[in-house]
C-alpha cells in the first residue's frame, strides 16, 4: 500500500480532530526491504535486506553495542531516514514521508520508552504522561485524553501522585510514568530502548511485567532493544541484528 | 497555551537562573528610563525655580555660581556685592529688590540672610511659629527642621568658619522662630535669617556691654566727648536675647555691607530692559537672567544624557548577547530533554516557541517589575532629586 506524504498527514490530522482520543488500535506490522543507512562522514553502515514483523507481536532486538540497534528503531519510527530501501509501518511507507508527515505519524502511531526514561523533571507526573500532547499542537488535549491519563496512572498505581513533581519519585514510580507516557497516545507500535539497562533485577522484572500487562490491553506491536537474555521468553521473536545484517552478505 | 504552560513550569523549576535573568532584564529596562525620569524631573525643578526668578544681580564673574547660589543656595561663593547696588536699583523705581546673603552655614545647612519680602515672593509660609521678625531669629526650612528635629524656641548655632583663625567671629546661637511649610524646593533645605543677622554672623555687627554706663575701667581703652574705645577685654555676645538686643549695633558704612546677590523683580518688561541696559555697562556687577543660565546648564545635562543613552544602547546589546549565550547554553544543557520531545513528535518550531515563550514570560515580568520601580521612582522623584 502506498500512501503519499501529504495524504498520511492530512488523514491523521483529520482523524484526530474528528475522533479526538483514539480507541485501541491493532498493532502495526513492520516491513523493511533493502535498507541501507549510514551517518554522513561516518564509517558505520546498517544494511538490512529484508525484515518483516507481524502486527501485535513482541520482538526483541539484540546485538552488541554499536551494531545499529538504536539506529534501526530510529529508522522504523521515522526519526532517521534511510539512504536507500523502504520501511513500512502499519502499511504506511515511513521512509517516503516528509519530515512533518513522519512527525505526525510518530505522534499518532508510536510510543517510546527510553533507557533512562527521560522524564521532564520540571513537570508533574500527570504532565509527563500527557507530554506527547503538550509538545504537539497537531493533537488535541481533550478532557477524554486527560481522563485516559488518569486511568493509565490508576492502572499503574500512580493516581495519588499525579500532581507530584517527577523529581520526587522513586525509580519504580518513574518507570511507571515512562510506560504510561509511552501508551497515552494508544500507539500501534511501542518501542523500548533498553528500559532495563540501568535497573536492578527486581525493578527490571517489574517494568517488563508492567509493559506486558499494558500490551495485553493495547495490542500494540512491541519492539525492545535489550541485552538481557533473561527476558527473552516473553517475546514472540528475537532479531539478532548482526546475524540479520550478515545474512545479507551470506 | 501548551508552550506557555511548559515554559512557565520550566521557569518556576529553575528559580535561580530565571531570577538572575529577571534581574538583568529589569535593570536593563529600568535604568535608562530611570535616568530619563530623573533628569527630566531635575530639569523641571531647576527650570521652575529659574522661571520664577526674573533677574539676579551679582558680581561680575562665574554666572553659574551666581545663579546657583542665588536660587539653590549651592555652589561656590561668588564675589560679594554691596548694599549700594541694592539701593541704586531701588532708587530707580523700576524694580523691587530682595537682598541675599548666603555665605555661612548652621549645622551644615546654608544660612540665607534676606528680607521678609522674600517669603511672600517665594510663596513660603510658616507651618509653626513666625517668620524672622528680629535679629537673632532663624526660620528653618521644612527638611532642616525634620532632619535636625528642631522646633520653634529651640536654638541653632552657626558653624565655625575656620578652626585655626583666632580672629574669626564666634559662632552665633540663634533662636528658632518658626518652621516653614514644605515647599518642594531649595527653600526646604535652608535656614533663613534677617539679613542683619547674617551681617552679625559675619562680624559687621555685634553686641556687648554698654561701655558708656560701665563702671569697669578695664573695659575702656580710651574715651572723649565724641567716642568711647573699648579694650580687648570687652567680649561680644554670642546670643541675641531680648535683654541685650538693644546693645547690638553695626560699624561702618551701611551701603558697603556685603551681599551675595540680590533678586531683582522688575515692575514690567520695559523696566527689566532698562535695568539690563544699565548693568551691561557697569564694570563690577552683572544682571543675570536665571532662566538663560539654567538653560545653559541643562544643555550640558542633555549632552550627558545623550552619553548615557549611548551607554544604555551598549548595555542593551550586551544584555541581548548575554541572553543569546544563556539560550545557547540552555539548549546544550537541555539537549536530552529536547531530543525526547523531538522523538515524541515535537517540531523544531515548537522548541523555538518554547524558548521564545520562556524569554517572553521573563521579559513581560521584567517590564512589569521595571514599571513598578519606575512608578515608585516617579512618586519619590521630587525627594530623590532634592537629595541629589
Amino acid at each position: 500500500m502506498h500512501i503519499t506524504d501529504g495524504a498520511v498527514s492530512a488523514l491523521d490530522r483529520s482523524t484526530q480532530r474528528e475522533r479526538g482520543y483514539r480507541m485501541a488500535k491493532a498493532g502495526a506490522g513492520i516491513s523493511i526491504s533493502d535498507l541501507c543507512f549510514g551517518y554522513p562522514g561516518g564509517s558505520f553502515e546498517l544494511r538490512i535486506p529484508r525484515l518483516s514483523v507481524t502486527g501485535g507481536r513482541r520482538v526483541a532486538i539484540m546485538g552488541p553495542s554499536g551494531c545499529g540497534k538504536t539506529t534501526l528503531v530510529n529508522l522504523i519510527s521515522g526519526i532517521s531516514v534511510p539512504g536507500a530501501g523502504r520501511i513500512d509501518v502499519g502499511g504506511d511507507a515511513v521512509s517516503l514521508m516528509s519530515d512533518s508527515a513522519r512527525r505526525d505519524f510518530r505522534i499518532s502511531n508510536i510510543g517510546f520508552i527510553f533507557q533512562e526514561f527521560e522524564l521532564i523533571d520540571y513537570l508533574s507526573v500527570e504532565e509527563n504522561i500527557l507530554l506527547p500532547y503538550l509538545v504537539n499542537d497537531s493533537i488535541a488535549l481533550t478532557r477524554t485524553v486527560r481522563e485516559a491519563a488518569r486511568s493509565l496512572a490508576e492502572s499503574v498505581g500512580l493516581s495519588h501522585l499525579l500532581a507530584r513533581s517527577v523529581r520526587k519519585l522513586s525509580q519504580g514510580e518513574r518507570q511507571r510514568v515512562a510506560v504510561s507516557r509511552a501508551l497515552i497516545t494508544k500507539p500501534r507500535l511501542l518501542i523500548a530502548d533498553e528500559p532495563t539497562a540501568n535497573l536492578d533485577a527486581e525493578n527490571a522484572r517489574t517494568i517488563m511485567e508492567l509493559i506486558g500487562e499494558m500490551l495485553e490491553e493495547q495490542h500494540a506491536t512491541f519492539l525492545m532493544i535489550t541485552h538481557e537474555h533473561g527476558f527473552l521468553e516473553g517475546f514472540d521473536s528475537v532479531i539478532d541484528l548482526p546475524a540479520l545484517s550478515a545474512g545479507r552478505r551470506g | 497555551m501548551r508552550a506557555l504552560l511548559l515554559s512557565w513550569r520550566y521557569i518556576c523549576a529553575h528559580r535561580a537562573k530565571s531570577g538572575i535573568l529577571l534581574v538583568c532584564l529589569t535593570i536593563t529596562i529600568f535604568l535608562p528610563l530611570a535616568v530619563h525620569v530623573m533628569i527630566g524631573h531635575y530639569e523641571q525643578e531647576l527650570m521652575a525655580r529659574a522661571r520664577s526668578t526674573p533677574l539676579v544681580v551679582g558680581a561680575k564673574g562665574n554666572r553659574y555660581d551666581l545663579v546657583l547660589k542665588s536660587l539653590y543656595f549651592t555652589a561656590e561663593n561668588p564675589e560679594p556685592i554691596s548694599m549700594r547696588v541694592v539701593e541704586s536699583i531701588r532708587d530707580t523705581g523700576w524694580a523691587g529688590v530682595l537682598p541675599l546673603h548666603v555665605v555661612y552655614t548652621a549645622r551644615g545647612y546654608p544660612i540665607v540672610g534676606t528680607v521678609l519680602e522674600y517669603f511672600s515672593f517665594r510663596g513660603l509660609q510658616t507651618a509653626e511659629g513666625t517668620l524672622p521678625l528680629r535679629i537673632g531669629d532663624a526660620v528653618l526650612g521644612a527638611e532642616v527642621a525634620r532632619e535636625l528635629g528642631l522646633k520653634p524656641q529651640d536654638r541653632i548655632i552657626t558653624d565655625q568658619t575656620s578652626l585655626y583663625d583666632l580672629a574669626a567671629v564666634y559662632p552665633l546661637k540663634m533662636r528658632v522662630a518658626g518652621v516653614l511649610a514644605p515647599a518642594g524646593s531649595a527653600d526646604d533645605h535652608a535656614v533663613f535669617v534677617d539679613v542683619r543677622t547674617a551681617w552679625i554672623i559675619e562680624g559687621i555687627g555685634h553686641g556687648h556691654i554698654d561701655l558708656a554706663s560701665t563702671e569697669d575701667a578695664s573695659l575702656i581703652l580710651d574715651a572723649d566727648d565724641q567716642a568711647i574705645i573699648g579694650s580687648p577685654a570687652v567680649t561680644a555676645y554670642t546670643e541675641i536675647t531680648p535683654s541685650d538686643m538693644a546693645s547690638f549695633h553695626f560699624h561702618g558704612d551701611p551701603s558697603q555691607y556685603p551681599l551675595t546677590s540680590a533678586i531683582v523683580l522688575p515692575k514690567n518688561p520695559k523696566s527689566a530692559t532698562l535695568l539690563k541696559g544699565r548693568f551691561s555697562v557697569t564694570r563690577e556687577e552683572r544682571l543675570r537672567v536665571p532662566v538663560d543660565v539654567v538653560s545653559e546648564i541643562m544643555r550640558l545635562v542633555v549632552r550627558i544624557r545623550r552619553f548615557f543613552d549611548a551607554a544604555f544602547v551598549v548595555i542593551c546589546c550586551v544584555t541581548g548577547l548575554f541572553l543569546v549565550l544563556v539560550v545557547l547554553l540552555s539548549l546544550r544543557l537541555r539537549k536530552r530533554e529536547m531530543e525526547t520531545m523531538f522523538k515524541m513528535g515535537c517540531s523544531r518550531s515548537t522548541v523555538v516557541r518554547l524558548l521564545v515563550c520562556e524569554l517572553g514570560i521573563l521579559t513581560a515580568v521584567s517590564v512589569v517589575l521595571a514599571g513598578v520601580l519606575l512608578l515608585g521612582l516617579l512618586l519619590s522623584a521630587p525627594s530623590v532629586v532634592r537629595l541629589m
